[in-house]
């Protein structure tokens, strides 16, 4: 491409603000998490700028945390394993749908994606409540005298969690099962195998990587979901997110906040790199 | 057999992804004080009240500012720094893109939490701005993703044509490159303009007392009443997401927009 | 357990055993477009037929409807003397070979050969065997631990034969084998594939749009246009004798001579059509006649071309014979009746 301008200034003109951007209001506060998670705690002014490895121990060792992180992770595991068993049969049936049918299934599928979070957080206080819609079919069928306690626990969390990440999976899913040759379902089928063995031994795992896909997207986003289980855990399920969030607003420990947030953080990468390896070949 | 069940089973998905947004639309016109399903009655008691609520109101505004204000912002910087690597290739161009698209693959709580404490420490106390920033940040990577797939399906020819025929950078940049992708960028805008006005988790942290947008207040709001006034906000927004998804539809079509297949 | 031996069978025309594949009035229409409009068909058992026709005629969907994945409107498929109708493909012991060859990508060679045999719950040991067996037998015994992605077009193309003749089928379906093949690799196995499907005496149904290639492989012809049989015959009939002018055209069985230019055989009758195969058009100089427009030298012929007012007509010379003529020679054209049919119009 010829241009007027010498090419270095023409890159400093196109990429320099976003840069600059980045490095003050990115790079450099990520850089200041991680410097207050080495600070020593004070209740008189937020942290004393004194290095200290403290926070980490506490962290790593003090059992309530250990339960805090293995929660989460758990969470995220939970979650992302419903995501894909109810998932997985929607995308196929998006994937196998004329073409009609197909763009209102994906357009249904995704319009959660473009709704206030809020909005669908609210939805499920609503029926999951005590008194709550679900409830109150519940004992008008009188299937229960007593309310179900499905509001403010951890059942509830998962639900909203679910409904939020499904779009995400079927969204990953969907991608990889169009691209199945329909001659290989064609041919397994002419070769005699079943519609189990042609789903187990083909489709299963040649959308593998969608799968993979999915569940990365739907863990990570679930184990630093902060407003669903915030909401919907009714003060009584604590995630590292919410301890985070905790900590940083009405009991003011930053540096502990800090720490939990590097910890959010490894997690994470952990995460995204043992996807990288089972997934190497796509 | 197992056809049928897999069937069934997406049906009921497809039930369980709609159903919770049904009951709310319709929860939203019950005469009852608690949202009932199917409603009892009807009334519009609820959206009324709501034009009494002038903290809701003013948090519209102040959403709607900060999405504009935020999809002019990212835009800019997210265009200028995909067609910076689109012309010019740089080394390192990879990592490069990775950068950009890093407050994607970063949770939106620390990146709020990072803010936050970063504008204490630097005693920042303008809490628009301090949201504004937020939301750009995030929505950055979808700019870059939404245009930078516009790019890639660029002819390439298009632009070594114009070339050919004597227009200079500038020319080929605002009368050949920037007309030929403008339907990614109208979706970028659109997607960005959603994604703002919807964030909630970075904003919790940066919001003040005087300046909350819209999600925050819902979320203050249904932390201790779970009336039918915020299913009558939810059912407002519901029409208004439906709304920008037909635009969406209409500029790039659905699928395509949300790029399936990430 | 071995693969059936090598039996030689000779194609059987004979009537009087059942066929191997009985289709009768078969009608398919997707979303009310017509697609096969009334086909009739029966192949004997190890014969070996070639569906042929020009692009969107049908062929596909024959094959389809035959294997199952589309269900007619009307008319059955018997196959040995069994109505399929409501048969899953996966009951109906057909191979197919695939135009895109549809290899399991994520499957070894050996996998891919072993799946068929696997979903009949044959014992692993028996049926390695056998799928090693079939493997050797088109010659891929030394790559059969690979992907299909490692292999090259024409190697693909004999995984997906062996997977499809490993299952013992009643019938082989092949649809364009060799499509994707460039030309060298393409006469090559088309030698390959015939001498193997004769080896097996597997019935097969072969469906190409290219009629060399019927020609050379098939016992019998099969015409398709427009979702009808033009034409079922030997390729030595259907080229001696093609039942309509399009056959003739489609086929390339020789020129067809219109209007004036039809004069030449005498007696024929007013506005009909003449075939004259190339080799038996004659020319002789002659100030007053049509000029020649083009020459090309075929190898052991060269063709000559005139442009007659009902089209440009071809007659192919010997060498010798040729070198009297260039283009611009005006000549005469000339044909023994006893060389010349009046095709139906
Ligand atoms: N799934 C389908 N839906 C609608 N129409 C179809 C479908 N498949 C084929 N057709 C139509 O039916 C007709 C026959 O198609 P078919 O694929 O059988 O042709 P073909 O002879 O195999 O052609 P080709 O040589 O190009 O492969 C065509 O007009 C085609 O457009
Ligand atoms: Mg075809």
């Amino acid at each position: 491409m010829n241009t007027q301008m010498p090419r270095r200034a023409a890159l400093a003109l196109y990429l320099g603000p976003v840069t600059l951007f980045y490095l003050v209001f990115l790079v450099a506060p990520y850089a200041m998490v991680l410097r207050l998670s080495v600070f020593r705690f004070s209740a008189m002014q937020l942290y004393i700028p004194q290095f200290t490895l403290a926070n980490y121990t506490a962290v790593l060792t003090d059992p309530f945390y250990l339960a805090l992180m293995a929660r989460t992770i758990g969470l995220g595991v939970l979650v992302t394993v419903i995501s894909l068993l109810l998932g997985y049969p929607l995308a196929l049936k998006i994937a196998r749908a004329g073409p009609r049918l197909k763009s209102l299934l994906i357009a249904i599928t995704l319009s959660p994606l473009l709704i206030n979070l809020l909005v669908r957080t609210y939805a499920w206080l609503v029926l999951l409540g005590d008194t709550g819609v679900v409830n109150k079919w519940l004992q008008a069928l009188g299937l229960t005298t007593a309310p179900l306690p499905l509001g403010g626990n951890m059942f509830a969390v998962v639900v909203g969690l679910v409904h939020v990440s499904l779009p995400l999976m079927a969204l990953s899913l969907i991608g990889v099962l169009e691209r199945i040759d329909a001659a290989l379902v064609d041919a397994a089928d002419s070769l005699g195998a079943s519609r189990a063995r042609i789903l187990r031994k083909i489709i299963l795992p040649l959308s593998l990587p969608g799968i993979g896909a999915g569940s990365l997207l739907v863990f990570t986003f679930t184990i630093s979901a902060f407003i669903t289980p915030s909401l919907l855990g009714g003060n009584r399920v604590s995630t590292i997110s919410t301890v985070i969030y905790e900590k940083f607003t009405f009991s003011a420990n930053w540096p502990v906040g800090a720490t939990l947030v590097m910890a959010l953080l490894v997690i994470n990468a952990a995460v995204i790199a043992l996807h990288g390896r089972l997934f190497r070949e796509a | 057999m197992l056809d049928k069940a897999l069937d069934i089973l997406g049906w009921l998905v497809v039930l369980f992804i709609l159903g919770p947004l049904i009951v709310i639309i319709g929860g939203s016109f019950t005469e009852t004080p608690y949202v009932a399903f199917p409603p009892a009655g009807f009334t519009l008691r609820w959206y009324e009240q709501l034009l009494h609520r002038g903290d809701f109101l003013q948090s519209f505004l102040i959403s709607i500012v900060l999405a504009v204000l935020c999809s002019l912002c990212a835009m800019a910087l997210g265009v200028a720094a995909v067609i910076g690597l689109h012309r010019h290739g740089v080394t390192g161009q990879r990592l490069f893109r990775a950068f950009l698209m890093s407050p994607l693959v970063l949770p939106t709580i620390v990146t709020g939490v990072a803010l936050l404490q970063f504008y204490y420490l630097i005693d920042m106390d303008a809490p628009l701005t301090g949201l504004l920033i937020g939301h750009i940040l995030i929505t950055i990577p979808y700019v870059c993703r939404t245009v930078g797939a516009g790019l890639v399906g660029l002819d390439p020819a298009l632009e070594e044509a114009a070339g050919s025929l004597g227009a200079g950078g500038l020319r080929i940049l605002f009368r050949v490159t920037l007309p030929a992708i403008a339907p990614s960028i109208m979706a970028a805008m659109i997607f960005v303009f959603i994604t703002s006005f919807d964030q909630a988790t970075v904003s919790i942290f940066l919001a003040g007392p005087d300046v909350m947008p819209l999600p925050v207040r819902i979320y203050t709001y249904i932390d201790f009443a779970v009336d039918p006034m915020v299913a009558a906000v939810s059912t407002l927004l519901i029409i208004f997401a439906f709304g920008l998804i037909a635009l969406l539809q209409k500029v790039l079509g659905l699928d395509r927009a949300m790029g399936t297949g990430v | 357990m071995l693969l059936r031996l090598p039996t030689m069978r000779a194609p059987e025309t004979t009537s009087t055993t059942q066929p191997s594949l009985a289709v009768a009035g078969i009608q398919l229409q997707y979303g009310g477009v017509a697609a096969l409009q009334g086909i009739d068909l029966e192949v004997a058992s190890g014969e070996f037929v070639a569906l042929l026709g020009p692009s969107g005629c049908g062929k596909t969907s024959l094959l389809r409807t035959i294997a199952g994945f589309v269900h007619p409107q009307q008319g059955a498929v018997r196959l040995n003397g069994r109505d399929v109708a409501g048969l899953a493909p996966r009951h109906r012991n057909i191979g197919i070979v695939f135009q895109s060859y549809a290899l399991f990508p994520h499957m070894s060679v050996l996998q891919n050969v072993l799946f068929g045999l696997e979903c009949r719950g044959i014992p692993k040991s028996a049926a390695t065997q056998r799928a090693r067996d079939a493997i050797g037998l088109v010659g891929l015994s030394a790559f059969a631990d690979r992907r299909p992605k490692q292999l090259s077009g024409g190697q693909q193309q004999r995984v997906a034969l062996a997977r499809a003749i490993v299952i013992e089928p009643d019938l082989l379906l092949l649809d364009e084998p060799l499509g994707a093949l460039d030309k060298q690799l393409r006469v090559q196995m088309q030698t390959e594939l015939k001498a193997l499907q004769r080896r097996l005496g597997v019935t097969a149904l072969f469906v190409t749009h290219d009629q060399e290639e019927a020609m050379s492989m098939a016992d019998r012809i099969v015409v398709m246009r427009d979702g009808k049989i033009a034409q079922i015959d030997t390729p030595e009939s259907l080229f001696a004798a093609p039942n309509s002018a399009w056959v003739c055209e489609f086929v390339g069985a020789g020129n067809l001579l219109r209007g004036d230019a039809a004069s030449i055989l005498p007696g024929a009758p007013p506005g009909s059509v003449v075939q004259v195969p190339f080799d038996k058009l004659r020319v002789s100089p002659a100030a007053n006649g049509m000029p020649i427009t083009g020459r090309r030298f075929l190898g052991a012929m060269v063709e000559l071309q005139m442009a007659t007012p009902g089209g440009i007509v071809c007659a192919h010379l010997s060498p010798a014979a040729a070198s009297a003529f260039t283009i611009g020679t005006h000549v005469h054209l000339h044909a023994d009746p006893a060389d010349c049919r009046v095709l139906p119009h």
